[in-house]
């Protein structure tokens, strides 16, 4: 392992759901080339500051049992997710660890605080052989006005979306309708292995909805991305390196 | 004659004039007698560049020949502007030629004597003494010099003269502006309105004519080719007044000279006007500014365009993506297109350059990318470097912002519409490049670099860009060649570069040619060829040309909107989609225009009815070849549309939904969707109405062209007559012996599959009609020609008396009554808000389907149904096709709404310079453009091709004050203008027009005017 390799650590408590986050942290570390590691922790403070030790890159921790429903974030994981300036990848109940990370559900609202830390944070992370999907659901702000032949219309809007939003993407969808139950249809179809959030780390309130709500339902194992991490306001997204492609695939569910 | 080292020149000034408007004694030569051998020399050497030259001067032209003795032989022209601007002399090889002289009646002369007497006895009734007027042709002048005061003036300046006069005249109570004034009411009073009174310092003249004259005479000649306002250096010796009162140069700077760069080399002791620049230094300062030129001559500067805010559209400088900045900037000449991609490469950029009909597997196929220029690296850092560029990267490889990046991180360019460029105006790099409107095959790009601050070289220059699967052919003397190779047709270009140092300012100058075929060797001769004929006429001369061209096209299409500055961003925005519709189509042999035309490849470049439909009418109206050439297109595929109709079962010709080079249905049937669910597209199958389409076309285009013989046994009549065929074969008749048409697509698509689409039947059924005529007219089958008009009577059109309204199609008014306001402003794609079935269940439309009945067939709807479909469709209608909104503004002004049509106008003018759709950057919305001039013409000005006149029925929004357009109307070069109270037509040549509801007017080669009478304004 050379010196700039970092860890994935798995954050375990007790045998509640260990396997789960033990395999998808080996999985994750397996995909992004990075070593991986268990860590026990009995709080979010320890948790937090084995996270933010030099090298670490991530931490997988499971989100509990008691984590269903509109409030799926327990307290100790709820401070540990707001408090943690890089990627916490939660593990909902009964969510099989993936045996391998191919392909990443990235959904982007289209601002520049939605995008930024999947582009400068996550994607870096992933070798080229993963599968970026983007999923965009319209916005008033990004809904179309026109669609002259839909499907061919849409294709060129996800061409674009991804050209200004997250240009390694391999694939994008757009759709209509509540994100959440979106992500959480795409994630169980199948052939997703992880999704990726960003979040302003703020959960009270009505903030952080769709979060919330994709914990509660994902079958796949989800990457919360700090926006405040991210780079500098106003600034575009730097592609990662070594990611060469055409464009993006674009799908839509719409008749020309 | 380099510049004199160390001359700075002001800002303004820096810069590559294309005319000069001159004085001449004072200005040019220091006076009439002095040698003027050094201001032949400049003159001679800028009019073998290419220069245009008006000298004016109050002098006789042969005098001032004689003492200039210029024998110039172009390309510039010169004009002596002589006699006070009464006549114009041409200058040439073999000496001068009479152009134009002002030519005095004796009436006015007559009137200009009575004039200057009264003037005379005006100015001695206030106490001013002066002599008797001296006459001369067309002039009369008042010397306010006294005897007396004559020989202390003697060898005095103005200034001196103007002095003495001045405190004379104020003694009496006057200045020499009111005494000018008192001379030009002289003038009125002896019935001589039009008179000019200019001064100088010691006298007043009046006459017909003056300066104004000479310039306005330079501005419109100049202005036919494409040269205007920055473009022009006006220079003179004083320009200032004299004492409040125009001197006689200063009369040079007429309106039509706006934005001229002007400047005076005398000594201008009251001053000079704004935005004249004061030099000074009389005629050796002007042999310095024409040195300047020389040299930016030889040094193959970069061309300059006329900033007219009403003509130059900003390319870049928005929040908007590369792409769609690439799309605003595209050049083409109807036969080639090149997109406004930049210089150097730019990630996220899509440089494209498009031949028309050259087609691959995928769609149109790009070719070889002429436009790329790559410099070699520089010494240090360049002025106008991209921040973050380092010293030692190449400056004309700048590194560029990243894929998605907004165009405003690209250099701001401006489209010229006037002249159709595209230029670069730096810092750093500047350039301008065209494809020439005059030369299909030819494009040329000039660019430079300055090196100054640097103090390295910049050059060029890569060989020419490949698109993809192309292929470099090496150089050949000089020149590059490279060609496509992923098609069977191939696309060679061929260029061949320049690079000029001169005072540490690098320019490369390239120019293209391109031709086509599958044959590699021989088609690659093709291009070289061309390139061979080209480059020997040099770029400033292919630019020349393309400048003219320009001008010539928009002296048949110009759009004119008064009102205030939102009629003026109405008139750019009409300006910028007439210029695409009219670089459209190419006006000889065939031309397939796309969707988006050659501006981007979306929709592979297929041919759908929106260029029958939307672009055809204008280009009818605007560039009536153009418009036969893209009927060429649909003849030429006539053999495939029946085959497309046997293969079906059908008679006669069907022409595909979407069509490209073979004329077979290439509209994809299916398409993958999310997760590899397969989508299937029915468009191809039955939106069947674009066989009626084509025949509406071609009789559309005969309507406006005059040109009969197109259909009457021309090559258009099988349009009309295998249309009729299909539709007669499609058609099934029930057995209460009405006809239907089961099965069809209208305009509408969120309603799929329908029965008796109301417009699709009402176009089959004009369709029958006049194939029928033509069946008739020429000695087909009767039998075939009367059972195709019993069937066209038979066929169901949906009107419902009781309502007052079409149906859509059957079953329509069954559906959810529901209007897009209940969920969202319109335009939107409601079917993405609300979901493809939900849509179809209810009576929400995508765009105006029973309206295109009225649009299309005006005269064949119930009469008095406009207004009331309007009122049923219009709050059912999302526009969520950048096809809709157009139409529903013309509709809305024919209907007397202008207002609210206003709205949809401005929406569909600005559909790809503000990208609403989102899709701008896969090219530019060409049927759109078509519509915003349909718009204009047969909605806001509600002209209409009646048998035996234009009609006109104007419906002006109340921000617009006045509406004029240039076409053609049957072989007419005509013009219509209208205002709130009355309309205005000139032609050149007679013409019958009816105004509204009143008389046919004549207009026999002079304007005609009527009055808007209450109630004529609007359909009724």
């Amino acid at each position: 392992m050379s010196a700039d390799v970092g860890v994935i650590l798995a954050a375990v408590r007790d045998e509640q759901g260990t396997g789960a986050v033990v395999g998808t942290a080996r999985s994750l570390g397996v995909a992004t080339g990075h070593a991986w590691g268990v860590v026990r922790t009995a709080s979010a403070g320890a948790a937090l500051r084995a996270l933010h030790r030099p090298g670490v890159v991530a931490l997988v921790v499971a989100t509990g049992p008691a984590s269903t429903g509109t409030a799926p974030l327990g307290l100790r994981i709820r401070t540990l997710v707001e408090r943690a300036r890089k990627p916490v990848v939660l593990v909902p109940p009964g969510v099989d660890p993936p045996d391998a990370i191919r392909r990443v559900l990235l959904p982007l609202e289209g601002t520049p605080d939605s995008s930024r830390p999947v582009v400068d944070e996550l994607v870096p992370l992933l070798p080229p052989t993963v599968r970026l999907q983007v999923l965009h659901v319209f916005t008033p702000a990004t809904l179309p006005r026109m669609l002259d032949r839909p499907v061919r219309d849409l294709e060129m809007l996800g061409r674009a979306f991804t050209a200004r939003h997250c240009p390694p993407a391999h694939e994008v969808e757009l759709h209509h309708g509540s994100v959440a139950a979106r992500v959480v249809e795409i994630a169980s179809t199948g052939g997703v292995d992880l999704v990726a959030l960003s979040w302003s780390q703020v959960s009270s309130g009505e903030r952080a909805r769709v979060v919330r709500s994709v914990l509660a339902s994902s079958p796949v194992p989800v990457v919360l991305l700090p926006v405040a991490r991210a780079g500098a306001g106003g600034e575009r997204p730097k592609g990662p390196t070594g990611r060469h492609r055409s464009g993006p695939m674009v799908t839509t569910a719409r008749r020309s | 004659m380099d510049a004199r080292p160390g001359t700075r020149l002001d800002a303004r000034l820096d810069a590559r004039f294309e005319a000069l408007v001159l004085g001449w004694a004072g200005t040019l030569v220091p006076d009439g007698r002095a040698d003027a051998s050094a201001a032949r020399a400049r003159l001679e050497g800028l009019l073998a560049g290419g220069v245009h030259v008006f000298v004016v001067t109050d002098d006789a032209a042969g005098r001032v020949d004689r003492q200039l003795r210029a024998r110039p032989r172009g390309p510039g022209r010169l004009f002596l502007c002589a006699e006070g601007g009464s006549e114009v002399v041409e200058v040439g090889h073999d000496g001068p030629v009479l152009v134009r002289r002002r030519t005095v009646s004796p009436e006015e002369e007559r009137r200009l004597a009575r004039a200057a007497a009264l003037a005379v006895d005006g100015l001695r009734a206030t106490g001013i003494e002066v002599g008797p007027a001296a006459g001369r042709p067309g002039r009369r002048t008042i010397d306010l010099v006294l005897a007396e005061e004559r020989a202390g003036l003697e060898g005095a300046g103005p200034s001196e003269v103007l002095a003495v006069v001045g405190a004379r005249l104020r003694r009496s109570g006057l200045d020499l502006r009111q005494v000018a004034a008192l001379v030009a009411a002289a003038a009125r009073r002896a019935d001589l309105p039009e008179a000019r009174v200019v001064a100088d310092a010691g006298r007043l003249e009046l006459g017909m004519t003056d300066a104004s004259d000479a310039a306005s005479y330079a501005a419109t000649w100049l202005a036919e080719r494409g040269v205007t306002g920055s473009l022009v250096l006006v220079a003179g010796q004083k320009l200032g007044p004299h004492d409040g009162v125009a001197g006689t140069e200063g009369r040079m700077l007429v309106e039509a000279l706006a934005r001229c760069r002007a400047v005076s080399v005398g000594a201008e002791p009251d001053g000079v006007p704004a935005g004249v620049d004061h030099l000074g230094g009389g005629p050796d300062r002007l042999l310095e500014l024409l040195d300047d030129q020389l040299d930016r001559r030889r040094a193959r500067r970069v061309p300059e365009v006329d900033p007219d805010p009403r003509w130059v559209v900003p390319v870049g400088a928005d929040d908007l993506s590369i792409g769609v900045a690439e799309s605003i900037g595209v050049l083409a000449n109807g036969w080639a297109a090149t997109r406004g991609s930049t210089e150097e490469r730019t990630p996220g950029s899509s440089p494209q350059f498009l031949v028309s009909g050259v087609y691959g597997r995928h769609g149109l196929v790009p070719g070889p990318i002429w436009t790329e220029l790559v410099a070699e690296e520089p010494a240090g850092q360049r002025p106008g470097q991209p921040a973050g560029q380092r010293p030692g990267q190449p400056a004309w490889q700048p590194a560029g912002p990243g894929p998605g990046t907004r165009a405003g991180a690209l250099p701001v360019r401006v489209l010229d519409l006037r002249t159709g460029t595209l230029y670069r105006p730096g810092p750093g790099i500047r350039s301008l490049r065209f494809v020439s409107a005059l030369r299909p095959h030819t494009m040329a790009l000039r660019a430079e670099a300055d090196g100054r601050e640097a103090g390295g070289s910049a050059g060029p220059v890569d060989p020419l860009a490949l698109g993809d699967g192309g292929a470099s052919l090496g150089s050949h003397d000089g020149s590059w060649e490279a060609r496509t190779s992923s098609s069977e047709r191939r696309i060679h270009v061929a260029a061949r570069d320049r690079t000029t140092d001169r005072r540490k300012v690098t320019t490369v100058e390239r120019i293209a040619a391109w031709s086509t075929g599958t044959q590699d060797a021989a088609d690659g001769r093709c291009a070289l060829d061309h390139l061979g004929v080209v480059d020997r006429m040099g770029y400033d001369a292919l630019l020349a040309e393309h400048r003219q061209e320009w001008a010539r096209r928009w002296g048949d299409a110009e759009v004119v909107i008064e009102g205030g500055p939102e009629a003026a961003a109405d008139e750019l925005a009409s300006r910028f989609a007439v210029f695409n519709l009219l670089a459209a189509a190419a006006d000889a042999g065939e031309s397939a225009v796309g969707a988006r035309g050659l501006t981007g490849t979306a929709y592979a470049g297929h041919v759908f009815w929106d260029a029958d439909v939307f672009v055809l009418p204008a280009l009818a109206a605007i560039r009536p070849a153009a418009a036969r050439s893209m009927l060429e297109y649909r003849i030429r595929r006539l053999p495939a549309a029946r085959r497309e109709a046997r293969a079906r079962g059908r008679a006669g010709a069907r022409f595909p939904w979407e069509s490209a080079a073979e004329g077979r249905d290439v509209t994809p049937r299916v398409v993958r969707g999310p997760r590899g669910r397969h989508i299937p597209i029915l468009t191809g199958l039955h939106e069947e109405h674009i066989v009626a389409d084509v025949a509406w076309a071609a009789a559309h285009y005969a309507a406006w062209s005059g040109d009969r013989a197109f259909l009457a046994g021309g090559p258009g009549e099988p349009l009309l007559v295998e249309t009729a065929r299909y539709w007669a074969s499609r058609a099934r008749v029930d057995p209460a012996g009405r006809a239907h048409l089961y099965g069809a697509m209208g305009p509408d698509e969120y309603h799929e599959v329908v029965d008796d689409n109301a417009f699709t039947n009402a176009m089959a059924r004009w369709n029958l009609r006049v194939g029928a005529a033509a069946l008739r007219r020429h000695g087909g089958v009767a039998d075939e020609a009367a059972r195709w008009e019993q069937l066209a009577s038979a066929l169901v059109d949906g009107w419902d008396p009781t309502l007052g309204v079409y149906e859509q199609f059957a079953g329509y008014f069954g559906l959810e009554d529901v209007r897009v306001a209940d969920f969202a402003e319109p335009p939107v794609a409601i079917d993405v808000l609300l979901g493809h079935d939900r849509v179809a269940r209810s009576q929400l439309i995508k765009q105006a389907d029973v309206l295109m009945l009225h649009h299309l067939l005006p005269t064949q709807a119930v009469a008095g149904s406009l207004g009331a479909c309007l009122a049923y469709y219009e709050p059912r209608t999302a526009h969520g096709s950048s096809l809709s909104p157009a139409v529903s503004a013309a509709l809305l002004a024919r209907a007397g709404r202008p207002d609210e049509g206003l709205a949809l106008f401005r929406l569909a003018s600005r559909l790809d310079l503000d990208d609403v759709t989102g899709t701008t950057a896969g090219g530019l919305h060409l049927a759109t453009m078509g519509g915003v001039w349909q718009a204009l013409a047969f909605g806001f000005l509600g002209l209409r091709a009646e048998d035996h006149w234009l009609a006109v029925r104007p419906s002006l929004p109340h921000q617009w004050s006045r509406l004029s357009l240039r076409l053609r109307f049957r072989g007419r070069a005509v013009r219509v203008a209208a205002t709130a109270r009355e309309v205005t037509v000139d032609c050149d040549g007679p013409l019958a027009v009816r105004v509204g509801d009143g008389e046919v007017l004549a207009c026999a080669g002079r304007g005609v005017r009527a009055p808007i009478v209450e109630g004529g304004r609007h359909e009724r």
